[in-house]
């Protein structure tokens, strides 16, 4: 029974269903969906002595979806153009700023704490979103798996640290805080976002996909270069 | 049918994404979704594909994101060989790349906006 592609897309389903009321009723940032489901099916899988293989028949099913999901952010893109064309010169050298700097901070800890090449390389698409940090993983080498851990794990650290940057900085303006938050923590810090503020929410929306874009662009020559 | 010809269109802009992406190979390695993704922001924003064409597809998956995360991230099973001195790094790493990341691209925003957008504040 669980060999058949029924098993793993119903069992995706209802545990992301889960999540997304736990999360509703909580309204917690540390309760993920994706994270959630993901410890509700593994827990499934271990206590029923169910193989990842007949898993993955289904999950493969959901997995296909992903190139189309990423070919829609051009939509997500198209939609934020009058805050992109507004502020170009800003989000332009802001993000890119943001992107080197989650470079070279990620390469410098990782050769003071003596990562092997494998993790770097799964690390260093941490602050954009999952599709496109899939992409990058997909031409620059890494652990697709470890990958989107960090990458859900970067996104609760930032909608975690969001509220704080605006208390302890309060010269930045609505404009930078959004950026910053796009930039550094993608759609799970951008939800924050939304909560400060339109604007903040507005310019969070366009960093994740030029910062992504700008991060595929820049980190696999920067990789070459550095590492 | 309506959201099937949707994905139809998704598809054919991913499609011709992986095509570009393949001749842009030997200079610059883009991957034929992302590819696909600019595309479709261009021909959008030139008004060669309307919004309504491919907007309840879309919509359809962006609204669900992280849904269609769920079997890569299963994928972890299938892993073996991280120890927790190592996973203790990654996340350590990871803690203080997001706070600086997130300050400099803050700091960089500011400084640039008090030069350059004088006239046009918008808080």
């Amino acid at each position: 029974m669980t060999t058949s592609p029924a098993f793993g897309i119903l069992i995706s389903i209802i545990a992301y269903a889960i999540g997304l009321r736990i999360k509703e009723k909580t309204n917690n940032v540390l309760a993920n969906p994706l994270l959630i489901a993901v410890i509700i099916i593994i827990a499934f899988l271990k206590a029923f002595g169910i193989p990842y293989e007949h898993y993955k028949i289904g999950g493969d099913g959901i997995h296909y979806f992903l190139g189309p999901l990423t070919v829609a952010l051009g939509l997500m893109l198209f939609r934020q153009r009058a805050v992109i064309k507004a502020h170009m010169v800003s989000l332009v050298v802001g993000i890119t700023a943001g992107v080197l700097t989650s470079f070279f901070t990620i390469i410098a800890l990782s050769k003071w704490l003596k990562l092997d090449a494998e993790m770097v390389k799964s690390l260093v698409p941490k602050s954009i979103t999952t599709p496109m940090a899939l992409s990058l993983v997909e031409i620059n080498g890494g652990n697709a798996v470890i990958t989107i851990a960090m990458v859900i794990v970067t996104g609760i650290f930032g909608a975690l640290l969001a509220p704080l940057f605006v208390k302890w900085f309060p010269e930045f303006n609505a404009i930078a805080i959004g950026t910053g938050i796009g930039t550094s923590a993608h759609g799970v810090g951008t939800s924050k976002a939304i909560e400060l503020g339109e604007t903040e929410g507005a310019l969070s929306s366009a960093a994740i996909g030029l910062a992504g874009l700008i991060t595929i662009l820049l980190v696999p020559p920067l990789y070459q270069l550095f590492y | 049918m309506k959201i099937i010809n949707q994905f139809g269109v998704i598809l054919a802009f991913w499609l011709a994404g992986e095509a570009i992406g393949g001749l842009l190979n030997p200079i610059i390695k883009i991957p034929g979704a992302i590819m696909g993704m600019v595309l479709l922001a261009i021909a959008l924003s030139m008004g060669l594909l309307k919004e309504a064409s491919i907007k309840d597809a879309s919509d359809l998956l962006l609204n669900n994101i992280s849904f269609f995360f769920v079997p890569a991230s299963i994928g972890v099973l299938a892993l073996t060989g991280i120890t927790l001195p190592v996973i203790a790094k990654i996340i350590l790493i990871t803690l203080i790349s997001t706070i600086t990341t997130m300050w400099v691209t803050m700091w960089v925003t500011t400084k640039l906006m008090k030069r350059f957008e004088k006239g046009g504040r918008t808080e």
